[in-house]
């Protein structure tokens, strides 16, 4: 079940497997006396059984990859003035190897660079135009998958929403979402209020109890805030330590209590090495003719203001 | 479609079909050179559609069985091609593709194994398996990235056109947001009668422009888009609805149903694609004792 093993078992089977290869490869040439062959094969195959053992392992990602790449290359290189009209088949090896190791990228480049090289070694059987073709039509064909991801990976990336460390609203979605929560006030006669929550403790997590402590201390705040507002509710990352949290239909007196709850909650929620979590937070309300832009800019220097008090 | 985001793949897709066209130029066999005409209608297809999941589906299991007649017809000539099978184990496709993909590898190469020997042919086999393990490594590590695409709320950068998903999400806040601010919401699911990309296109427009900035737009399946709409009380609800609806009629057909705590999606816009009139307005059930 492929699915059900992880990728670094794979690769450590699929060295294993080269590791095979070139271990046959050796006994052959010592059963049919090509004495002077052996000892490349020999210690090619060693190189790829270590990249098979260390694949496994967390510290050495790319080591493996760069040794089994290297192995392969050299292995074609060695035995491609031996082979007779096989020649085109291996040739194929290289660059599925970089496309299937590298990132598409670097794969792309690799084989292109080395083209001249892999095609003056099969020149004795196969013409070079045919040769050059079957190359070229090999290493832009195998790139199509990997660029289809790529792309997909970017598409990813420009419609996430979310802040990659809380999983809250990211500023930009939370600039768009204020606007449309202004929009939707005023059409719907309703009132808005937003509190401007400062973490004094996550500028100083990171720093003093290190990234964990920092993670956690951010993951339990979200979860808090969750907990205690009510759904439908914005929360967005403004800033490394400053959350808006939108509340609809809610004036001033509502977000008194919103506020009052929150520090509550956060002040009975104790972490380890870090104590209970203080939070500051301020309430602006949006008023009758006020823009969204302009709404917006009170909200920023609502958060300014918590920064730094004295100013 | 984005063309922002399209264009170097696309490019890239046509590089690779025009060497196989000019592989093909220089063939005498006219059944090999039907095999790559094949294959270049699919790599072309793939070019301009390749950010359908559709169009990957069947252009797979196409390039698999185009390979494998190749492989069978002409093994020595384009035995180089047997190196691509690990490469489509990394293509986007269903679970059971990847095993059909494995047994269509075991073929090919039993058909290029005549003229190499013993011993290369068992090399290449166990080079292949190799090399196929690799492949699917790679495979299982762009599975989160599509695990992640499918999730995402967002389907387009620059308009906001959102997914299914969101839609699910959303139809549960306006839910509890109604009974709270005592306000209307409703879910519109529009399909427009003309089928394609154009229709669709203009659809997607014309719905951006009816409806307010804090109501989205989504997509419930390739045919089929929902617009929630939120209205301060029934009264205007009704004028909205019949504003929409002449507006949209002409073109398209209608369901409308109140924003309830089990309304589906799916399951609306399944008796929309069924529906005989052009507009259909479910009435609200619950009672509000």
């Amino acid at each position: 079940m492929p699915e059900r093993l992880s990728s670094s078992r794979l690769h450590a089977v699929a060295y294993a497997c080269g590791a095979l290869v070139l271990a046959s490869l050796a006994i052959w040439h010592y059963l049919m006396g090509h004495y002077p062959r052996i000892l490349p094969a020999t210690i090619l195959a060693l190189m790829v059984s270590a990249a098979a053992l260390m694949s496994e392992k967390a510290y050495a990602r790319r080591l493996p990859v760069y040794l089994v790449l290297i192995s392969g290359y050299l292995a074609i290189a060695v035995e491609a003035p031996y082979l007779e009209a096989s020649g085109a088949l291996w040739m194929g090896i290289p660059p599925i190897l970089a496309t299937l190791l590298l990132p598409p990228g670097a794969a792309l480049l690799l084989n292109v660079l080395l083209a001249p090289m892999w095609l003056f070694l099969v020149t004795p059987v196969l013409s070079m135009p045919t040769g050059g073709l079957q190359y070229f039509t090999l290493v832009i064909i195998s790139i199509l998958p990997l660029g289809w991801y790529m792309q997909q990976a970017r598409l990813l990336k420009t419609t996430d929403q979310l802040d990659t460390q809380s999983g809250m609203l990211s500023r930009d979605d939370l600039s768009e979402r204020l606007i449309a929560e202004v929009a939707r006030a005023r059409i719907l006669n309703q009132s808005l209020s937003a509190l401007v929550i400062h973490l004094p403790q996550l500028d100083m997590a990171n720093e003093q109890f290190g990234q964990t402590a920092q993670d956690t201390l951010l993951t339990t705040f979200c979860e808090v805030v969750q907990r205690n507002s009510r759904r439908g509710d914005a929360m967005g990352r403004h800033r490394h330590s400053v959350f808006w949290l939108l509340l609809a239909d809610t004036g001033e007196a509502g977000a008194l209590i919103v506020r009052e709850r929150l520090t509550h909650a956060l002040g009975e929620t104790p972490l380890p090495e870090i104590g209970t979590l203080e939070a500051q937070a301020r309430i602006c309300r949006l008023a009758d003719d006020e823009y969204a832009e302009r709404f917006e800019q009170r909200l920023i220097k609502g958060g300014l203001n918590l920064l730094e008090p004295d100013t | 479609m984005q063309s922002k985001y399209k264009t170097p793949l696309t490019g890239l897709f046509l590089l690779g079909t025009g060497l196989v066209t000019i592989t093909a130029w220089r063939e005498d066999d006219p059944i090999t050179q039907g095999l790559l005409i094949a294959a270049i209608i699919g790599l072309t297809t793939l070019a301009w559609r390749h950010l359908s999941r559709r169009a990957w589906t069947w252009t797979v299991p196409l390039c698999a069985l185009l390979l494998l007649a190749l492989l069978w017809h002409a093994p020595m000539t384009y035995a180089i091609g047997v190196w691509l099978w690990p490469i489509m184990l990394l293509a986007p496709q269903p679970r059971p593709m990847r095993y059909a993909l494995l047994v269509t590898a075991t073929l090919g190469w039993w058909h290029i194994q005549a003229p190499l020997g013993v011993a290369q042919t068992a090399l290449s086999g166990a080079l292949l398996t190799a090399l196929m393990a690799l492949g699917f490594a790679k495979a299982i590590e762009h599975n989160r990235l599509r695990l992640e695409l499918e999730r995402r709320h967002r389907l387009t950068p620059e308009n906001s056109l959102w997914s299914l998903h969101r839609l699910r999400q959303d139809l549960n806040v306006e839910w509890s947001r109604r009974q709270r601010e005592n306000v209307y919401a409703e879910l519109l699911v529009v399909r427009p009668r003309q089928r394609g990309h154009n229709a669709r296109r203009r659809l997607k427009e014309r719905l951006a422009a009816l409806i307010y900035v804090f109501e989205g737009c989504y997509h419930v399946d390739t045919q089929t888009f929902a617009v929630l709409l939120i209205s301060k009380d029934e009264h205007h609800a009704a004028l909205r609805r019949d504003a929409i609806s002449t507006e949209l009629q002409e073109h398209c057909r209608i369901r409308i149903a109140p924003v309830a705590p089990h309304l589906d999606p799916v399951k609306l816009g399944h008796e929309l694609s069924v529906q005989d009139s052009g507009l259909h307005v479910r009435q609200e059930t619950t009672d509000h004792a």
